[in-house]
Parts: structure tokens; sequence; C-alpha cells
């Protein structure tokens, strides 16, 4: 195997690759990425056995195919630290010698034939999404879901998809994201469910890629393949029944306010200041014309921070976790949002469109 | 001006009381397991036995002097500290229990503070039994050098009220004795000439900041007797919660595992519920014997989040044995066991769940549970996996009876 790289691709397709091979797995080959160099074009695969990438690298000249595997980890420093434009591999005895200009680093490579496939489309994808569109649902979703939840499905992202639309939903039992998208055009094959670990669509959502591209998807009993550009991304499904979410999403909101999401948020980052673990919940007061959102920490003081509202309905107060509420204005990329809601202790009801809702349950204000 | 109030040689006196051979014999009470030396009667300390000693390198010397020793009985202390803590509520309206064995009194407004604690003394020895001795000055830190000294002056309390007597005190105080000073800072302390503690009240601020942090600072001014450090009235609620024990012998069957998990996921669920808490996160540890040589040691866990918090036993139990079975290997012989509650929520203050199940019946119950368990005994409901017999539980051999908590342990008076 002999070839020279434009080390700058290189670097950004093991960036990618990176970001699955596991430094914390007692298997070595999974610390490694798969280097396989064909007449045109060098594929880059890593896995951690749950979540595969294969990443395309195309600015390169090859003067002789082969394979190795080498720690992805090494690999990636090197190509990172050296500031050629163009690097050198080639593999001799086992050993991966990298040349650039002043520079020689030779690298112990692992037998590859144990490497676990990575696997690749087969035949048509299922539906085809613009980029944008898939990285705007998963962005408004995945930071919802569980971390280590008891209920394994919740640990992921929930795709249910249509002839006709795809609906992507996470929650960690506390709060919820639920996101469309119609299908321009084609639209999907048929009716498919799936949970997808959150890992891997926030490893996809950081994949380069042009937002003007096209991704294909694939959706299989236990597996989903997304393909973007020269990226391919597979990873298992979360078994289990996702909860139907459908149910508490609050239908009896009859208290609606609009607010600017920048000013919401900066307001909410001023009274957050003043809380701690204990009383980790803000205070909000929806009153005619105006918002309080009020916050205490026990032997330290005490916050009230007020913006003008067009509001006339009844007054109300909410306490909720200003970090759930930051979290979603953090993804809201419109100017404004609206916040619907009924009582204490009901939950809240957040849009930024009619096809983007989130629902955020309040925190306890009874010995607040 | 600060008292702080400490039993003398707490766990010793508590064993004395309700077995009178042993006053003025050597007397040693055990830690968990009977493992190791955890407190001394002043006997046993002429004699220089070490705190901390493992029993099995001493056991000779225990013999030759006829040393009398006794297994950890908690239940006992833990009563003994409450009548004290219950008494010297009578001498003060700001009590910090600061453990089992001592609290920090707030003494500002008491003209004659020497008559006032002598008074506390002899009251606490009268109602209790429990000897204590008292140390008074105007910061923590001081109350406890002057704690330490009157352990040693006739009548058991020592003011360092004045500035004189505090130089004094400081003087004769290592600086290795000093609260607040581990040993990584006394051997820095040591290397830089700080040998007593009065060499670190005169040392310079700044050095201290950056050697010491603002915590050491804090310490510096209290030896100065500029209160820092304030009386911590009501304890805030655990953010973490963990009930764990080495078993009695090393277990490798899961039966026995699950027993222990289910134990200490009840333990530690009625120790959330008495501070009013709900958790959402548990997580389960095993390990095995550290310095055994033949196999390498092995210490796993496993953590879970709930989708809402709570404070249910059942709830615990099962999952904690979902854990277990998770990182259970057969091929170990385990010594130790843990479960750990974490993301810890005050009730009524609580993140509330978009799929909560309806709490009603399982509060109603967990109350009964706690209420039955309070006045009938530890144990006499719980979950059946905690099982009957548990015979992987810690060795106490040596174990008293728990005199005041237990109609059936009550002691037998002769007439």
């Amino acid at each position: 195997m002999k070839l020279r790289f434009n080390r700058e691709e290189l670097a950004e397709a093991l960036g990618a690759v990176c970001g699955v091979a596991s430094s914390r797995t007692p298997k070595e080959i999974l610390k490694c990425v798969h280097v396989e160099v064909r007449s045109d074009v060098v594929l880059l695969s890593a896995t951690d056995n749950e979540i595969g990438l294969r990443c395309a690298v195309t600015q390169v000249e090859v003067d002789e195919p082969g394979e190795t595997l080498v720690t992805a980890d090494t690999l990636s420093k090197i190509v990172r630290e050296c500031p050629d434009e163009i690097l050198m591999f080639e593999v001799k005895d086992n050993v991966l010698n990298i040349r650039g200009v002043g520079s020689h680093f030779k690298i112990n490579t692992h037998t590859s034939t144990d490497f676990p496939t990575v696997p690749d489309l087969e035949g048509d994808p299922d539906f085809m999404i613009p980029n944008e569109a898939l990285a705007g649902l998963i962005d408004w979703t995945v930071f919802a879901c569980a971390k280590e939840s008891t209920r394994y499905a919740i640990n992921g992202v929930l795709w249910e998809v249509t002839p006709k639309q795809l609906t992507m939903a996470a929650t960690d039992g506390r709060r919820l994201s639920v996101g469309k998208m119609k299908f321009k055009e084609g639209g999907a094959k048929g009716d498919s469910q799936a949970i997808v670990p959150g890992k891997a669509l926030q490893l996809f959502a950081r994949l380069p890629g042009d937002a003007n591209s096209s991704v294909a998807v694939q959706i299989a009993s236990n597996r989903i393949i997304l393909k973007v550009g020269r990226s391919t991304l597979s990873s298992n499904l979360i078994e289990g029944h996702f909860p139907k979410y459908q149910d508490v999403v609050p239908q009896d909101c009859d208290r609606v306010v609009e607010l600017k999401t920048s000013e919401f948020q900066g307001k909410l980052r001023q009274a957050a200041l003043l809380t701690n673990e204990e009383s980790k919940g803000v205070r909000l007061s929806f009153a005619k014309g105006e918002l309080t959102i009020a916050s205490r920490a026990p032997e330290q003081g005490e916050a009230t921070i007020s913006l003008p509202i067009e509001y006339a309905g009844e007054t109300t107060e909410i306490g909720f976790n200003p970090v759930f509420l930051m979290d979603v204005l953090r993804v809201a990329d419109t100017d404004k949002i609206t916040f619907a809601f009924k009582e204490a202790n009901r939950p809240g009801l957040i849009k930024k469109s009619e096809d983007f809702l989130h629902v955020v349950m309040p925190v306890n204000l009874t010995s607040a | 001006m600060i008292a702080l109030v400490d039993c003398n040689n707490f766990y010793v006196s508590c064993e004395r009381l309700f077995d009178p051979t042993l006053i003025g014999r050597p007397t040693v009470v055990l830690s968990n397991n009977d493992g190791c030396i955890v407190a001394r009667s002043e006997e046993v300390k002429s004699l220089g036995i070490q705190m901390g000693k493992p029993v099995f390198q001493i056991q000779s010397e225990l013999r030759k002097h006829k040393v009398a020793i006794r297994s950890s009985n908690y239940t006992l202390y833990a009563d003994m500290s409450r009548r004290v803590m219950k008494t010297l509520g009578r001498f003060s309206p700001e009590v910090e229990n600061y453990s089992i064995d001592e609290a920090f009194l707030n003494l500002d407004g008491i003209s004659d503070l020497a008559e006032h604690c002598h008074r506390m003394r002899e009251e606490v020895i009268r109602w209790t039994g429990i000897p204590v001795s008292v140390g008074i000055a105007p910061s923590k830190t001081l109350a406890k050098v002057a704690n330490k000294h009157a352990k040693h002056t006739g009548d058991g309390v020592l003011s360092l009220a004045d500035k004189g007597d505090q130089a004094k005190a400081l003087r004769r105080t290592s600086i290795h004795d000093l609260w607040g000073v581990g040993r990584r800072y006394a051997r820095m302390l040591m290397k830089n000439g700080f040998k007593h503690a009065l060499d670190l009240r005169e040392a310079d601020d700044k050095w201290v900041l950056k050697r010491m942090t603002i915590v050491g600072l804090k310490m510096v001014h209290e030896l100065r007797g500029i209160p820092c450090i304030e009386l911590t009235l009501k304890p805030p609620p655990k953010k973490s919660l963990i009930k764990s024990c080495s078993f009695g012998r090393t277990l490798s069957a899961l039966g026995d595992l699950e027993e222990a998990v289910s134990v200490y996921a009840s333990g530690v669920a009625e120790r959330l519920r008495q501070q009013d808490s709900l958790a959402r996160t548990i997580t389960v540890f095993l390990m095995t014997n550290r310095f055994q040589t033949e196999h390498p040691h092995y210490a796993t866990s496993a953590t879970m989040s709930f989708l809402s918090s709570t404070d249910d036993t059942s709830v615990f139990v099962q999952h904690g044995l979902v854990l277990l079975r998770q990182i259970f290997r057969r091929d170990q012989r385990y010594l130790k066991a843990g479960v750990i509650l974490d993301a810890i929520e005050s009730r009524g203050r609580e993140q509330l769940g978009l799929f909560d199940p309806k709490h009603e019946s399982s509060a109603r119950l967990m109350q009964a549970m706690d209420g039955v368990n309070q006045q009938f005994g530890a144990n006499t409901i719980r979950v059946g996996s905690c099982g009957d017999r548990q015979e992987w539980k810690m060795k106490r051999r040596l174990l008293s009876r728990r005199f005041t908590t237990r109609w059936d342990e009550l002691l037998h008076v002769q007439t």
C-alpha cells in the first residue's frame, strides 16, 4: 500500500471516523481505523460494533492499493499536527510509514482481517431527504433523548416514516421534542419505525457535508444506514417500545403567549444565575402585559427578571428547570416561539412552527 | 462564642454504660466485620495501640493486656448520640450535630461560659451516662483545638476566649492535629517550616491562599479568632446516598448477592425517605478483596436513571437487581457490594415527569412500611428478595445488645 493524501481532506475524514472508534474499549481492533486504498479513492472506516462510519477520501494519488488497520487516535493526532499539504503513506512489514517534509512517523499496524464489516446501502434507499432538513430535525430532537434510562427505548430518537412524512420524537421522561417534515419529492417506499441511538445522530450531524445535498436513508429490521456526500453511517437500532408520545402532548393549553426567542433566552440565563442544585427551578409568572421570571438560591440571594409580553389571560405561575427551557430555545432557529400552558404542575408547550413542538414538564413549586 | 462538645471515647463509653465490668479495663471497639480498631479506651491508648490497627495483627498484645473487645453496635451508638444531642439542646438553641459524637453550640449571649459548660457537662453525664469534653472559643477551628486540650484538663472544660490562652494552646498543637489539615497539607506545611498551629496562624495570607486555597485561608482566619465557618443548623439534604458493607465472607453465588443488593437498596431507600427526598439514578457496585493475591482485584459498577424521581423501595430493589445481573461475573469472589442513589431532589420541589405513574398508592405503602418498621423494629416488613437468613452479613461476633431500642434486648436487672 502506497499513496499520497491531501492532508486537509484526510484530517477532516479522520476527525469524523475517530468519533466512532472508541478509546475505552477492551478490544484493540475497535480503537482502530481501517484504511482501504483503491485505485482512485481511500475508504476510512471505524466501528464500535453498534455504530459504523465510512468516509471516502478522494484527493489521493495511489501508487499501490492495499489495506491496513491503525490506531485511530494516533493516526488522527499525527495528521492533525503535520503542517504539510501532502502526506505520503506507505505500509512496509506491517508498519505504516507517514512522511511529510522533514517528518517520518512509523506506526505499528494491526491485522485487518478481523475488522468488522461496516455496512453500506444495499440497493435503493427507502427515501431521500434534504441534508439541511434532516439536520434540523436532529437538532430539534436529539438533545431531549435520555442518556441512561431504564427504559432503553428512550435512549434514542424515534423515526416514524410514512410515504409522505418523516416524524422524529425524543424524550427523557421530563421533556419531549417532536419534529415533522413532509417529503417534497418522491417520498418513502412505505411505513416504517425505528429508534436510532442519540449518539449515532450526533455523529451524523457532525459529518462534513453540503447542506444542499441529499441524504439517502435505508431502514432495515435492526439497522439504519444514512449516506450523505462521501460518508456512510450505519447504526444498530434500539429495541423496545417508545412511549406513546402523542398522549402526553397537551391539547388543553388555553393560555398562549408569543415570545422573542433570544430575549426570552437571555432573561432565563439571567434568572438561572441564582438557582442551585437545591432550588433549580425558576418561577415563570405570566400576568397582563408582563412575564416575570423569579429565582432563588438559598443563602445566596434571589433574582426577579421581567419582560413585556402580549398576554391578557389569567395570571399563572409555573416553575421550570431553566436548563430545559434554554436547551430548546438554543435549537429554535426562529425569531419567535409560542409558549402555551394551562396551570402550575401541568406541561408547557413550546412551538417554533406547527411542525416543531416541545413539551416540557414543570418543577413542583409546592414547597419552594 | 462557640463550644465544641465531644463525647469521650464515645463507642467505648456506650459499651461501658451497659457493661460496668468494662470500666477501668482496656477496651476496644472494632469496625464492621470486626476488622480494625475504631475506638479505644484511655487504658488502650496508654498501651500505645494505634487507631485503625487490623485486629489480627495485634491479637497477642490484646490477649496479653486482657483487652475487652466489642463489635461496633451502631444502633446503640446512634440512639445514645440522639440522647446526648437532645440534652445539649437545653443549653443552646443553636446546635450543629457535627458527627455521631460531636456537636458545635452557639453560646452567644451567655455571661458565665465556663459555669454554663460545666453544668452542661454534668447534665449530659447525669442524663445519658456519657462523659464529654467541652472546648470554648470564638471560632469552630479554635473550639476544636480547645476541645482537644480540654480532654487533658481535670474538669473537661477549656475556654480559649482569651488571646493569650489561644496562643499557648496553638503552640502546643501539632500541625498534624489541626482540624482541616490532612496528611498532604501537613507534609507540605512541615516542609515549609510550619510545625505548630501557631506558626500557621502567623502565616502570610497570600502564601496560604496560593498553597491552600480559600479553604485554607478561612482556617487561618479562624485560628486568629475570626469566625469564617458558620454553624450548619439544618444540614442540607444529602445529594447522594450510599449503602455499602463488606460481607462476612466472600460470595460467588448470585443468590447471595441478590439478597445483599436488595437489603442495601431497601436501606438506602429508607434513608432517602427520612430526608423527604426522591432519587432518579441508582448505581450498584461490586468488588473483590483487594488484599487477596490469588486473582487480580476486580471492581465494577453499573448505573441507571429512572423516567421520574421516586422513593419507592420496590423500584430501587427491582432495578438494583437488574444492574447486579448486568455486572455479575460467575468467576469472581466478591467481598463488598453497595447501592448508591444520585440525582436526589427534595419532595415538593421535584422535576415532574411526562410519564409519571400515579404515586399515591406507592407513597401510602412506603409510609405504612416505614411506620411498621419504626414501631416493631427494622425489617419487620421488607421486600421478599432481601431473604430471611442473610448468611452473608458482616461478622459481628462480639456484638453487645441494642439495649435502648429493642424490647427483647433490654437490660435485665435482678433484685
